[in-house]
């Protein structure tokens, strides 16, 4: 015979049984949200240190951390992951991937200043070049983008239903040889992070031809994701090579930080360049080296006695970097600056 | 009054079980907090790794004259400013950079002037550098030096402009 206690024994019973539960699955749940979130931030903290190593050192590293991630995106300069975001310091062209990752860095040197970035790319990552006109401008282009490219990547091209890739120094071989067979639009099988890049006169591709990007031979102009694509203005190989394995995103956040990085560099070198002109001149260090030539109006900047003015050179020098200030294209003042630059370095005064 | 003493111990024992988890609880998220506070001293010490790492490879502070970088430029050093280099390398950090001279230099001389050779030593390696005192100076200081920061040194190299020599010195850097 069951008595009301018994009844009132089981009935508490079951209301703290059915609490416990609740709650330690609720708990659990909870948990494991924060544990998984913590584990996703160490790998992509994990992933920004190897990004800053390779940015740092110049050595290529690997990165394998992003398994298992449901979701993974880059919008340049943010990585976007499971439970959150991270704005990555260095300039960084992520081409995301849940495997093997590659970093490389390259840099575009200036003498005065460089302007370094990395890649992360996923293994196996190919550039397939298509060649609509394939002129030797158009293979000179490709050849001069290569240079700012990663060489861990395969590249090839593509042409009928044909794709082949192999390693960088073969891809550049072949772009040296005779121009190839006639035009024949790309319809091949890809691979997963494969990017098909068409060198065309534009207005672009003949009917049929699909291509992640299409490149103007001449005027510095592509299309992104086809002919109707998205139009994207670059200047010179380092932004095509940009805009080959980040799109126009890429681009635009490339170009922005290094109009940073090179405002503040300017600045820094035009307090310094004033400070050591100023400086040598106190400390009666005015030549840089003796002019070597018997007529002293052929060396840069002479004194009455044939000797180098290193106050006069730095001046010089220092005119160049005012262009960086002025609106215009960065990389002909950026090349004017590194041509006044070595010939400071010429002349013994760097 | 024995089904009394039932009930009180039945209440009793529910009490210890909540006591059991909300422990358990406690435990854990100790143990997490435990975690994320040392994640977070590593992440400050990686992050003063990267500066120093960023002053020894930036191209505005490194001279050109060694391409690998790492050898520090003691006029870019002192036209450098702090907001420059932060808005370069992120912010919340300082970086000092001293020359050290070489104490060899008062192994001739008699005991009882190296004391003061030394100190004469210790004085010229405190001079800080400004566009003034450029080039009888030793330390730079970039950024103000804040308390509580956590530092970070590695030995470097300083090419003289002035006097084209090169210095052995020290970089700390200091992370908020």
């Amino acid at each position: 015979m069951i008595s009301a206690f018994d009844i009132f024994r089981i009935v508490i019973g079951v209301i703290v049984f059915i609490f416990v539960i609740t709650f330690f699955l609720r708990f659990a749940d909870m948990y494991s949200g924060t544990a998984s979130s913590g584990k996703a931030m160490e790998a992509v903290n994990a992933f920004e240190d190897t990004a800053q190593e390779v940015y740092a050192s110049g050595n290529p590293s690997s990165f394998s951390g992003f398994q298992g991630f449901r979701t993974l995106a880059y919008d340049p300069p943010k990585i976007m992951y499971d439970s959150g975001q991270k704005t990555l310091a260095v300039p960084t062209l992520l081409v995301p991937s849940t495997g093997k990752l590659y970093l490389e860095s390259r840099c575009s040197e200036f003498g005065w200043f460089s302007f370094c970035w990395v890649y992360a790319f996923p293994e196996g990552m190919r550039i397939l070049f298509t060649f609509v006109d394939d002129s030797p401008a158009s293979r000179q282009l490709a050849r001069q983008a290569l240079y700012y490219l990663p060489d861990s990547a395969q590249y090839g091209f593509c042409s009928s239903g044909e794709a082949r890739a192999g390693g960088k120094a073969d891809f550049i071989s072949f772009l040296s040889g005779p121009p190839g067979a006639p035009h024949q639009p790309c319809n091949a099988t890809l691979p997963q992070y494969t990017r098909v890049i068409a060198i065309a006169p534009l207005p672009g591709l003949p009917p049929g031809s699909a291509a992640d990007l299409v490149v103007d031979t001449g005027a510095g102009l592509a299309l992104e994701g086809g002919p109707d694509g998205a139009a994207a203005n670059f200047t010179g190989p380092v932004e095509l090579a940009v805009l080959v394995t980040g799109g126009k995103k890429a681009l635009d956040y490339i170009k922005q930080r290094m109009s940073k990085e090179v405002t503040v560099s300017a600045r820094i070198m035009m307090d310094r360049t004033r400070l050591v002109s100023q400086k040598m001149v106190a400390l009666n260090r005015q030549p840089c080296v003796e002019c070597a030539t018997p007529f002293p109006e052929a060396c840069g900047w002479t004194d009455s006695g044939g000797r180098q003015h290193a106050s006069a050179a730095y001046e010089a020098f220092g005119d160049s970097l005012d262009a960086l200030a002025r609106p215009g294209d960065i990389w002909r003042a950026l090349n004017g600056t590194a041509q006044a630059y070595g010939l400071l370095e010429s002349e013994g005064c760097e | 009054m024995k089904g009394q003493a039932a009930i009180t111990e039945y209440f009793v024992l529910i009490f210890l079980i909540a006591m059991i988890a909300v422990i358990a609880v406690i435990m854990v998220f100790g143990f997490q907090m435990l975690g994320t506070g040392a994640e977070k001293a590593n992440a400050r010490e990686r992050n003063a790794l990267f500066i120093a790492e960023g002053i020894l490879s930036s191209g505005a502070l490194n001279s050109p004259q060694f391409p690998k970088g790492s050898v520090l430029d003691d006029s870019r050093l002192t036209a450098a400013s702090c907001a420059d280099l932060w808005s370069l390398l992120g912010e919340g950090w300082h970086a000092e950079v001293r020359v050290l001279r070489d104490r060899s230099a008062c192994d001739g001389v008699q005991a009882w002037l190296k004391t003061k050779c030394l100190a004469d030593l210790r004085k010229a390696e405190g001079a800080v550098c400004t566009d003034q005192s450029y080039p009888s100076c030793s330390v730079w200081r970039i950024c103000e030096k804040k308390a509580g920061m956590i530092f970070f040194s590695v030995p470097v190299s300083v090419y003289r402009k002035m006097n084209g020599t090169m210095d052995l010195g020290v970089l700390t850097v200091g992370l908020e």
